[in-house]
């Protein structure tokens, strides 16, 4: 298919026109823009140093694809504009864009002798704009000169610009091949578009461009997420430990929270660091190792006998947990299950009320005196319901879960 | 793509100086890298969870070490993955490997018992690496003597030393042919003001490898001396007829492509990030061969090496 034009309706390309010089051929327009890209792209990089000093952080430090899309629009507006500047005033003085003077092509007004007044640069400037602004269109409207027979694409038109060669040879007017490139370039774009479009929606349907965090950061904020703000400003490791107890909590969790403490709260949480990560710990070494560390922190603190609690199988161990003060719910909890598994039912009961006061424990709390009255009926010594000790517990747990 | 390509590559032959420093490059590369153990060429690094950790007891060494450093790095403390990039810094800094590993620094917070698991991983990857063959034939901070040699003909992979090989084959021919035998010691001088460029500006315990700096110099060398001198290019646009083939350029084409896409790599870098590709060495080689060269202008026997116009001749 060749694009017939109403100034040459044969197709017959500069016959019968007033100005002089041959069209560049289609060859040297492509390969300019080529060394142009080399030549004065590297140019436009010393202007843009610091957006792209700044992408590389941003692709390192991890970011937010609205960033990086600013970062991105900058930069294209720098190598936009630069480039069109560069270019124009190039073109301005010498006659053309230094790919085109290599090549010996140069840009001439339509209707002017080739040696005749030099084009604005204002002029030059809006011509590569325009020629930027063609990668709308996917490059379209520049390979429109493989099919016009006076090689102007429509920036040329708009600006009454042609581009002629100096080398005295040109090629000849719009081949069929050539035509036919023009139809396989729009086969080409359209996969590519296709394929790219495909590209995004997946990613975006993957939620892959909305945050680039790492993992840890993820996990830690998706734990932290779990936990309500209140436990988070008494010192949520307490909490986060007793949850592991009862297997409520995922091992990987409580590690981000215990590195996060360690490595940035570390004079508050220390002990209650060394005690998660031993919880944490799969390898018993590593765990007997942390536990220990806690302990280096202050011997008399509680996380410290709280560790000496779970490593010792002692019978007296819970006077390690008396002796912490039972500051936390963790210690009341655990004091309250080494009570239960003794069958001191009465001191688990107080304790469990004592937890439950704490708004974060009292899902634990009722799950513990659950546990304790099941154990009650299971035990030989019980006595009838209603009798002594007995009838404390089961009226405080007829009252918690039976009453309507 | 576009890169020069002033001789035929089937005269290599006719050039003796480049196909030496060619196939010194290649024997070395399949006698002593290509040869050595798999574990021993491969630079494996922390990485992970382990990597995050030793960024933190980075940040500490750092802030208590070098504490006017401190301000640039605390600008960009609180994104996601600082502590990750402090790791892959820490790594690099043989100060801090040194002292951690010995024991010299310990970090005043954070989880001890990982610290110390760490001061095993991170001893481990330095005996690892310095066993290397890449350590032992590059440039480091402290490996800076006969290696500012050794590190020109030492790639780190096939596609490495190809990349370089068709560089040095392509630009060498050309020198050569103007210069004679003085390629030989100008391939040398190049490259080792490269590794001295490099030494000087962002060296560090990972080694630094590669005939690029050399080449680049053999770049700067040639565009100093005939900047006008046109000569044949290769280009590459597009596998359609035409748009690939010869074109013939002036050297000083080469200013934009070599010498200034790596002043912006080199300047866009920020201190902490990871670069693969040796910026300083690259412009250190460059700005030495291009000093060999208005040298060589200047001195009385240019006239045996370099055949001028005779209007440029001195009465």
């Amino acid at each position: 298919m060749v694009i017939e034009e109403m100034d040459f309706p044969n197709g017959t390309g500069l016959q019968g026109q007033r100005q002089s010089g041959l069209a560049a051929p289609v060859q040297d327009r492509l390969l300019s823009v080529f060394f142009d890209a080399f030549l004065v792209l590297p140019f436009c990089s010393l202007v843009a140093i610091p957006s792209l000093q700044a992408l590389k952080i941003e692709e390192s430090l991890g970011t937010t694809a609205l960033r990086l899309a600013l970062i991105y629009a900058n930069l294209g507006f720098i190598y936009i504009l630069g480039s069109s500047l560069v270019l124009a005033i190039f073109a301005h003085y010498f006659g053309g864009t230094p790919g085109q003077r290599l090549l010996k092509i140069r840009i001439a007004p339509l209707h002017s002798p080739i040696e005749g007044e030099r084009v604005s640069v204002y002029t030059l400037f809006f011509r590569s704009l325009l020629w930027w602004s063609s990668f709308i269109a996917v490059g379209l409207p520049f390979f429109e000169i493989l099919a016009n027979p006076r090689r102007q694409a429509f920036y040329d038109k708009i600006c009454d610009l042609r581009i002629v060669t100096e080398k005295g040879v040109t090629d000849a007017a719009p081949t069929a091949v050539e035509s036919h490139f023009l139809y396989r370039w729009m086969l080409m774009m359209g996969a590519i578009v296709a394929i790219c479009f495909g590209f995004f929606y997946f990613k975006i349907q993957n939620g892959l461009l909305s945050e680039k965090v790492p993992t840890e950061t993820v996990a830690f904020a998706n734990c932290k997420n779990q936990m309500s703000n209140a436990s988070l400003e008494k010192g949520y490791l307490d909490l986060m430990i007793t949850k592991e107890i009862l297997q409520d909590e995922n091992k990987a969790c409580l590690n981000e929270i215990a590195d996060h403490a360690l490595w940035t709260e570390q004079s508050l949480f220390q002990g209650w660091g060394y005690l998660a990560k031993g919880l944490a710990s799969l390898d018993q070494q590593e765990k007997e190792k942390y536990f220990l560390e806690a302990c280096h922190v202050g011997a008399k603190d509680e996380p410290c006998l709280i560790s000496q609690f779970l490593l010792s199988g002692a019978e007296n161990r819970g006077d390690l947990l008396r002796k912490a003060g039972l500051a936390t719910g963790l210690s009341r909890f655990l004091l309250a299950r080494e009570s239960i598994s003794k069958g001191q039912y009465e001191s688990a009961l107080a304790l469990i009320r004592d937890l439950r006061q704490n708004s974060d424990f009292v899902a634990m709390a009722d799950r513990l005196q659950i546990r304790m009255v099941w154990r009650a009926n299971e035990s030989p010594s019980r006595s009838p319901a209603g009798q002594g000790a007995w009838k404390e517990i089961y009226s405080d747990f007829e009252q918690r879960f039976l009453s309507e | 793509m576009i890169f020069p390509a002033g001789k035929d590559i089937r005269n290599l032959a006719a050039h003796p100086w480049t196909l030496c420093l060619f196939a010194l490059n290649v024997a070395v590369y399949f006698l002593f890298i290509a040869t050595a153990q798999i574990n021993e060429r491969a630079i494996t690094m922390p990485e992970g969870k382990d990597l995050v950790v030793l960024g933190h007891i980075y940040t500490q060494y750092i802030r208590e070490k070098t504490p006017q450093a401190w301000p640039t790095y605390q600008a960009i403390a609180d994104r996601p993955s600082f502590h990750e990039m402090m790791g892959e810094k820490a790594i690099r800094n043989s100060a801090f490997v040194e002292a951690f590993t010995a024991g010299l620094f310990s970090p005043a917070v954070g989880d001890q018992i990982r610290v110390e698991s760490l001061r095993k991983v991170l001893g481990d990857f330095r005996k690892h690496l310095e066993s290397g063959v890449m350590y032992n034939f590059g440039v480091s901070e402290k490996k800076t003597g006969f290696e500012m040699i050794s590190y020109q003909f030492v790639h780190y992979d096939l596609w490495h030393l190809l990349n370089n090989m068709v560089l040095l084959v392509l630009v060498g021919m050309m020198v050569e042919a103007w210069i004679g035998w003085v390629i030989m010691p100008l391939y040398f001088i190049a490259g080792w003001g490269g590794g001295l460029f490099h030494l000087k500006e962002s060296a560090g315990n990972l080694p630094l490898v590669g005939a690029s700096a050399a080449v680049t110099g053999l770049i700067g060398f040639l565009i100093v001396l005939k900047p006008k001198q046109v000569v044949r290019f290769f280009y590459f646009f597009s596998p359609f007829k035409g748009h690939y083939g010869y074109v013939f350029l002036p050297v000083w084409v080469l200013i934009p492509l070599t010498f200034l896409s790596d002043i912006v790599g080199w300047f866009s870098q920020f201190p902490l990030a990871r670069e693969s590709v040796g910026y300083t060495a690259h412009i250190g080689g460059w700005l030495v061969g291009g000093a060999v060269a208005v040298l060589t202008q200047s001195l009385t026997f240019n006239k045996y090496l370099i055949s001028r116009p005779k209007k440029e001749t001195r009465p």
